[in-house]
């Protein structure tokens, strides 16, 4: 039993060729070139433009109902302040609330929903590990504890609005360097034992936090941090975005140059170090990229569970394990993942708002275990 | 392409696993390294293929030490089919192929016509035509096995390192594979367990004993009744084969 999508093109289903009609007799090289090209339709045009349009409806839907047709307008305004394509046709509150409460917050999303893929993607080709997500480094956990002392013990008040990012992001940054010394033995990483190192650091911190939660004397700020911990976008500003974009852009970019070093690297230590790949600098720069983005992002959100160990997983139940496919997919499905998800905590229960968290974990859990029991499938296909 | 090792040693926790080795592979050759389980064998061709570091000593390809030169350096000069079996991913057989390719790509270069026509000739040449679009998990044993031998064929290299290559293959593709190597004109240094095998097709036998050498030579050399009942506890009758000039093993008990 395999997973089909009957209209996918045919690279994308597993065993996928015969799917694409027509074709089939002609010479390899046509073959081929066919399924690039549609690969190429599917990162350049198609899923973009699926990110463009969940964007634009994302930020129509909610409590306050605003038309498609008036939406996309206010945004292309906003994009050419000097040129304004379009007359004024709607109210100026309507204007505020698309693009200053609206619109950062499912940019952010998008953004939020990429990283945690792309890194979840690096995390567990670096650790050879299907179960590993980004925040196997201890990040969500020792985030928290850098977000609770902001919440709850005032830590660096100074800051203003980003002192709560700063701490989670130091507190990120922290539980990273620590799982990356102790797991490092004479300049040799294993993945076993990151993933080890990983689990304890994110005890020591989970304690940590669950300590202050329990010290804390102020009913409305546990109820916070607790909320935080689960994470959620209602509190996104403009000024939280420019970062962890920057960073997701600069870091796709890096893991797509190493895509054929991410590709030796599950084939095995042994094999990438055979096929010339420096296997020891590759695993780091890989997990400390990863972590670093997942650093900004947990910043902004707090930590969302089970978006980055799902979207690879069900990325490459399409596209295979190669990286070049994988990566950018990922980081496509990943930002329409979130930015819907999001929209549902905005809805379900409004006016008051659930935890972004609780829906990527009810609607994450069930589909995983249903494509884990439907399809021949472990990292990407192992035959059960 | 020469390979030189020059006295290496290569300890574990203090303990000498093995100890000054020295091997000569001639431009062309076919070494084979024969010896017991945990003689060394396989700690001696890591350590060829720089998974493992020698302690002490020196591995010299033609006359780059291999410690100069970077891994893609090495990787394009020296293709390794080890005993690793990293089952768990989703690649077609093309793709794990196409990765012999990555020590002669650039970052973002994208495999060409002239990459895929490399690896599809080596598909071909291991027997495998037809299973481009094959998953590699889905293959048998043998058949994982010559993928991986036709990636190291895509490697375009000219020092093959082969560990155990044949041990899951039929008799049919073991001759087959060692017939393909044996005619590329390459410099082959390969642990092999079958006697009778690596008597055929070396030109060089090493025979290791406690992560030493314990003797050198021809096959006719090193092959003979009484280093199989030292080393290897076996009572054996040995005849010169009349068509090949091999020695052929033939076992007749354990000591």
């Amino acid at each position: 039993m395999r997973i089909r999508l009957s209209n996918w093109p045919g690279r994308f289903t597993r065993n996928g060729f015969k799917l694409v009609s027509g074709i089939g007799s002609g010479p390899q090289v046509n073959r081929k070139q066919v399924v690039s090209s549609r690969f190429t339709l599917l990162i350049t045009v198609l899923l973009p433009a699926a990110v463009i349009l969940s964007i634009v409806g994302a930020v129509s839907v909610g409590s306050v109902t605003i038309k498609f047709n008036e939406t996309w307008k206010i945004i292309i305004n906003h994009l050419l302040p000097w040129y304004q394509p379009f007359d004024q046709t709607w109210r100026t509150a309507t204007e505020k609330i698309v693009w200053d409460l609206r619109l950062p917050r499912v940019l952010l999303g998008g953004t939020v929903g990429g990283i945690l893929s792309v890194a979840g993607v690096a995390i567990q080709a670096s650790v050879r590990n299907p179960l590993a997500g980004p925040y196997i480094l201890g990040i969500s956990s020792s985030a928290a504890t850098g977000a609770v002392s902001v919440m709850l013990l005032g830590a660096f008040r100074f800051l203003g609005n980003f002192a709560l990012s700063i701490g989670a992001f130091i507190g990120a940054m922290l539980g990273m360097f620590m799982v990356i010394t102790i797991a490092n033995v004479k300049g040799r990483v294993t993945p076993v034992r990151i993933v080890l190192t990983g689990v304890a650091i994110s005890a020591f911190f989970s304690a940590v936090t669950n300590f202050i939660v329990h010290s804390a004397k102020n009913d409305e700020g546990v109820r916070s941090a607790l909320f935080w911990m689960i994470g959620s976008f209602a509190g996104a500003r403009w000024e939280y975005w420019p970062l962890p974009a920057v960073g997701l852009i600069l870091s796709v970019v890096m893991f797509m140059a190493l895509s054929r070093a991410l590709n030796a690297m599950i084939l095995g230590d042994e094999t990438a170090v055979t096929l010339g790949v420096n296997i020891q600098t590759l695993r780091m720069v890989t997990v400390i990229t990863a972590a670093l983005i997942t650093g900004l992002g947990v910043a902004v959100s707090g930590a969302i569970a089970f978006v980055g160990l799902v979207v690879p997983h069900v990325v490459r139940v399409f596209t295979g394990a190669d990286h070049k496919r994988v990566l950018p997919i990922s980081l496509f499905v990943g930002a329409v993942y979130l930015i819907w998800a999001d929209v549902l905590a905005r809805i379900i229960v409004a006016p008051e708002e659930l935890s972004i968290g609780i829906i990527t974990s009810l609607l994450g859990a069930p589909f995983f275990v249903y494509l884990l029991r439907k399809s021949r499938y472990s990292f990407g296909g192992k035959s059960s | 392409m020469k390979c030189t090792v020059n006295g290496i040693t290569w300890k574990a926790d203090g303990k000498s696993i093995i100890s000054d080795i020295h091997i000569e592979a001639e431009r062309g050759s076919f070494i084979g390294i024969l010896g017991t389980n945990g003689s060394g064998k396989t700690t001696l061709l890591k350590n060829i293929y720089r998974v493992l570091k020698p302690h002490q000593g020196t591995i010299f390809i033609d006359d780059h030490n291999l410690v100069s030169i970077s891994n893609r350096q090495s990787a394009r000069e020296m293709a390794v089919v080890s005993q690793e079996d990293n089952a768990e991913f989703d690649f077609s057989v093309l793709e794990v192929v196409l990765m012999g390719r990555y020590p002669h790509k650039k970052m973002f270069e994208s495999d060409t016509e002239n990459d895929k026509d490399i690896a599809r000739q080596a598909i071909e040449k291991v027997g495998l035509q037809g299973f481009d679009e094959r998953r590699f998990i889905s293959l048998s044993g043998g058949e994982k096995q010559r993928t991986l031998i036709a990636r190291a064929l895509t490697q375009q290299a000219e020092l093959l390192i082969l560990d155990e290559p044949t041990n899951h293959l039929d008799i049919g593709f073991k001759l087959k594979i060692f017939d393909i190597v044996k005619q590329l004109d390459l410099t082959i240094i390969a642990a092999i367990h079958d006697l009778n095998l690596a008597a055929l097709y070396c030109d060089k036998i090493y025979i290791l004993n406690g992560g030493r050498v314990h003797a050198t030579g021809s096959p006719v050399e090193v092959i003979n009744e009484r280093l199989l009942g030292d080393l290897f506890g076996v009572k054996a009758d040995i005849q010169v084969h009349p068509f090949t000039g091999k020695p052929q093993v033939y076992f007749t008990g354990a000591v």
